[in-house]
This record gives structure tokens, C-alpha cells and sequence, in this order.
């Protein structure tokens, strides 16, 4: 093809309706134009075909409405009279097709002008079945993790707490009289007790971390830090360096994240006299923090491995833990569309969290 | 008045918990009579029938089978003859709503079952205090 004959092929549209009637015809979506009485002047095929065969005739020129329900009627009048006034309306409708086929599609109304200054609405209907099909699915699939979350903390926690309760109720009544071995057996009964009221307690964190939102904060990082690590009650002790800076962060889900890194830290440690450094730099778009101990460290290999959930390095008999923590802040730094990650250091570990300022997800809330 | 005259009417669909309220009751070597309904509705029947000697104190479950506590707590309310009645929620529920919701039907208090019983032992403490020395209208 030569450069004269493409030009041609441009030339045949110049002042031609063509191009447009056929760009209008080939739309991917149910195009129509209404004028200022409601009445149809203009439809592609798509659209036509949303009406039975027979009724097909009287399209163009009409409103169309008597062939819905009233209750749809009464939804397409608002929406029309909407963009009429508005210049715009969009709705989600659910239309019941002449091949008794229901789908859900979106609309779009826009008004406008033509030359000779008439009011007109181009309206474009997309099929978004599938797409509000997987919105509900995971509508319901979130409720049904709620719910789980709830019976986790409630209903399993009760018969939980009544084993507790029986154990030490029979220690309290006949524990002059129980064998050493059983006695044993009963304080190891106690510990798995406490130990998946643990591991109830962190799922229950877990599955709700992110649902109270936690407002940004201004505050000083060190102070903030320091009286985190006063609270945990942890025997051992770490020296604790840490950077000043005033620093504006949701302060609570940013008390989480930092409660869970220190005492793992102080639980972890495997010497008397370690130390725990925290850095924070500020740059335009984020703040970047290290969390640097100089524990026993995680090898490169279990480093994606301990974010999962109920992931320990350590069998629960020997390190207590329900495994979840670095699930939670893993969690939490994903809702705030940030990261965490273990970078390699010569001794310890080293945590790196990357904290955006500005919310860049799709409706935070 | 003596102060081991006040009947607990306990409403507690669980026999452990309910266990532990008598346990930790007998700890102290506290008399008073006990009275156990398994929910709401058994409670409320107990109550309108007249069958809990007066006076008496109602110690509430929330989460119960048939009618869970703050039900109970609006029936009692609506009662004319009821209405007056001196209730503490004993729950393990933490949640907010849960507790307003108490203190907006007029609870006297609104306490946890946590896990330790000690804190059981501080709730019976209170309540031997509090009937030694508080003073109901006479019926």
C-alpha cells in the first residue's frame, strides 16, 4: 500500500457520517441517543438486540418504556432526567432480555449538543455480569471470614476455657491425692491450653487488623518506640538505639507492626548483652524503617517462609509463639500499600519496612 | 434485711461457667441462694411467675440459645413489675456495641469472664460487699 492510497482512504471520511455511523455501530457496548422528550433518535445493533425481534420496529422515534416494568421505567426516567440536567448519570441496572436471559450492565448517560443547539443523551451500556458476579462472590466469601473470625475468638475459645477451668478445679479438689505423673500430664494439659488460646487470640488479630481504620498521626518515633518496648514483658533486655524524628503514620497499626518486630527481637535473642537498632528516614513519597538486632537471625532460605500464617522456626515446645506475628505486620504494610522485607546483614536480622505517606490504593477505606 | 436473704437468679446456658459462679461463691463461703435459669426465656418465666423470692439480684449471660441477654434486658425493662430489678452482665463478649448496649438498659455493672478465674473472685468480693450494705425498697 502506497502513502497516496492511505491518504485516500482518510479522504473518504472527511465530511462523511460513515466513519462515525460505523464507529457507532461497532461500539462494544449497547450505544443509544435519546433526545430531549426521552424518545430514541439513534441505536446500534447491540442495543436492538436487547429488544424482541418484533418490537425491533419501533425503536427509533419511540421511548421504548412500555416494554419494561414499572419499577425499571421509573429508574430509567431518573437516570435520563439526570443527565438532562446534570450532564451525567451512571447506573447499575439489572435488565431481564427478550432470550429470558438477566444481565447486569452499566450505563453511562452523557448529555449534549448538536449544531443546531437540540439537547441530546449518548448513553453506553456496558455487560458487567461476570464482573458484579465476582463482587458479590467475594462479598460473601469476606462475610463468611468475619464470621469465622468470630466464632474462632467466641465459640472455640469457650469450650477452651472450660477444659482450663476443669483441670485446675480437679487440681484444687484432689491434688493431694493425684500421682506426680499425672499432675505432670496436667500442667502439660494447661500449657496446650494456653497455647491455642494463644494462637486463637492472634488469628482473631489477624483476621481483624486492618478493620478499624487507623488515622494518620503525628508524633515523635523514638519516644513512640521506647515506650513499646517498656510495655512488653519480656525478661530479656536488649540495648535500644533509635532514630529521632518527628513522623506522621496511622499511629495504632503502627504500634502493631513495632510491638510484634521488638519482642520478637527480645524473644529471639540468644545472647545477654544484644542490642536492637531502629532506624527511620523520611524521603517525599515514604518512610523507610530498619528494625537491626543481633540475635540468631533468620536463614535466606525461611525468610518469605515466617511471613505465613502459624509459621515458627522453633518447635512450640521450645520458643512459645503462635507463629503469626510477622503474618500481621505483613498484612498490615499490604493494606497500607507498603512492604516488609529481611535483608541480608552480616550478624542478626534486619528488617525493612517501607511505609508510603500517601495512600496510593484504590478506596483505602 | 440479711444479707444472705438476696437470691442470685444466675442466667448462664453454660454448665462450666455457671459452675464456676457457684465455685467461686462457696470460696468465699458465701450462702445466699442460687438460682440458675439456662436463657433468657427461662429466666423472664422464672421471674413473672413470681418464682425467685424477693429480693434478688440477676447475674446475665449475653450470648444465649432461644433469647440472649440484651433481650432479656428489654423485656425486663418493658415490665412494669420487673423493671427495677438490679442486673450485672457477666459475659465474655468485649465488644463495644455489647457494652453500650448493657448500660443503655440500665445494668448496674457490666463484667468479663476472663480466662483467670481470679477475676471471677474479684466479681464475687464486690458482690458480697455490695449486699452487705445496700438497701432495696421493700415490696
Amino acid at each position: 500500500m502506497t502513502d497516496s492510497t492511505s491518504l485516500e482512504k482518510a479522504d473518504r471520511f472527511i465530511g462523511d457520517d460513515s466513519l462515525s455511523d460505523l464507529i457507532f455501530d461497532n461500539i462494544p457496548d449497547y450505544a443509544f441517543i435519546k433526545d430531549d422528550q426521552l424518545r430514541i433518535v439513534k441505536a446500534n445493533d447491540a442495543f436492538c438486540s436487547m429488544y424482541p425481534e418484533e418490537a425491533r420496529e419501533k425503536i427509533i422515534g419511540y421511548t421504548t418504556l412500555d416494554s419494561y416494568q414499572p419499577e425499571e421505567v421509573e429508574e430509567f426516567i431518573k437516570d435520563d432526567k439526570k443527565a438532562l440536567e446534570t450532564g451525567y448519570a451512571e447506573c447499575l441496572e439489572i435488565i431481564n432480555f427478550p432470550d429470558g436471559g438477566v444481565r447486569t450492565l452499566f450505563t453511562r448517560k452523557k448529555r449534549f449538543y448538536d449544531a443546531k443547539g437540540a439537547t441530546f443523551i449518548l448513553g453506553l451500556s456496558s455487560d458487567v455480569t461476570e464482573r458484579e458476579h465476582l463482587v458479590a462472590q467475594l462479598k460473601r466469601s469476606n462475610e463468611a471470614l468475619d464470621e469465622f473470625a468470630y466464632i474462632a475468638s467466641h465459640d472455640l475459645k469457650a469450650p477452651l476455657n472450660a477444659i482450663s477451668k476443669l483441670v485446675t478445679w480437679i487440681d484444687e479438689d484432689y491434688g493431694d491425692e493425684l500421682p506426680e505423673g499425672a499432675k505432670e500430664n496436667f500442667d502439660l494439659i494447661q500449657q496446650r491450653v494456653s497455647r491455642m488460646s494463644k494462637l486463637l487470640h492472634d488469628l482473631l488479630i489477624y483476621s481483624r487488623v486492618n478493620r478499624k481504620h487507623s488515622e494518620n498521626e503525628t508524633f515523635e518515633f523514638c519516644e513512640f518506640t521506647k515506650e513499646i518496648y517498656d510495655s512488653i514483658d519480656i525478661e530479656a533486655k536488649l540495648k535500644l538505639e533509635c532514630t529521632s524524628l518527628i513522623v506522621t503514620l496511622p499511629k495504632t497499626a503502627l504500634e502493631v507492626v513495632t510491638r510484634n518486630l521488638i519482642s520478637n527481637s527480645l524473644k529471639h535473642h540468644d545472647c545477654e548483652n544484644g542490642s536492637l537498632i531502629i532506624h527511620v528516614k523520611e524521603s517525599a513519597k515514604e518512610y523507610e524503617m530498619h528494625f537491626i538486632d543481633d540475635g540468631p537471625g533468620i536463614p535466606p532460605e525461611y525468610r518469605e517462609k515466617v511471613f505465613e500464617m502459624f509459621q515458627t522456626l522453633k518447635p512450640r515446645d521450645q520458643q512459645e509463639g503462635s507463629g503469626m506475628g510477622l503474618a500481621i505486620i505483613k498484612k498490615v504494610l499490604n493494606h497500607y500499600g507498603g512492604s516488609v522485607d529481611i535483608v541480608d546483614s552480616n550478624v542478626g536480622t534486619e528488617f525493612v519496612l517501607k511505609w508510603p505517606k500517601v495512600d496510593t490504593r484504590v478506596n483505602p477505606n | 434485711m440479711q444479707n444472705n436473704d438476696i437470691t442470685v437468679l444466675v442466667v448462664e446456658d453454660d454448665d462450666i461457667d455457671y459452675m464456676t459462679v457457684k465455685r467461686s461463691f462457696a470460696k468465699r463461703k458465701i450462702m445466699n441462694p442460687m438460682v440458675r435459669a439456662i436463657d433468657g426465656v427461662e429466666a423472664l418465666e422464672f421471674l413473672q411467675a413470681k418464682k425467685i423470692e424477693y429480693p434478688f439480684i440477676v447475674l446475665l449471660d449475653l450470648k444465649m440459645p432461644r433469647m440472649g441477654g440484651l433481650e432479656f434486658l428489654a423485656r425486663l425493662r418493658e415490665d412494669p413489675e420487673l423493671q427495677d430489678t438490679v442486673v450485672f452482665v457477666l459475659t465474655t463478649s468485649k465488644d463495644e456495641d455489647d457494652i453500650h448496649h448493657s448500660y443503655e438498659k440500665n445494668v448496674a455493672g457490666y463484667f468479663l469472664k476472663e480466662e483467670a478465674s481470679n477475676s471471677m473472685m474479684s466479681l464475687v468480693d464486690m458482690l458480697d460487699g455490695y449486699w452487705r450494705i445496700v438497701q432495696f425498697p421493700t415490696k
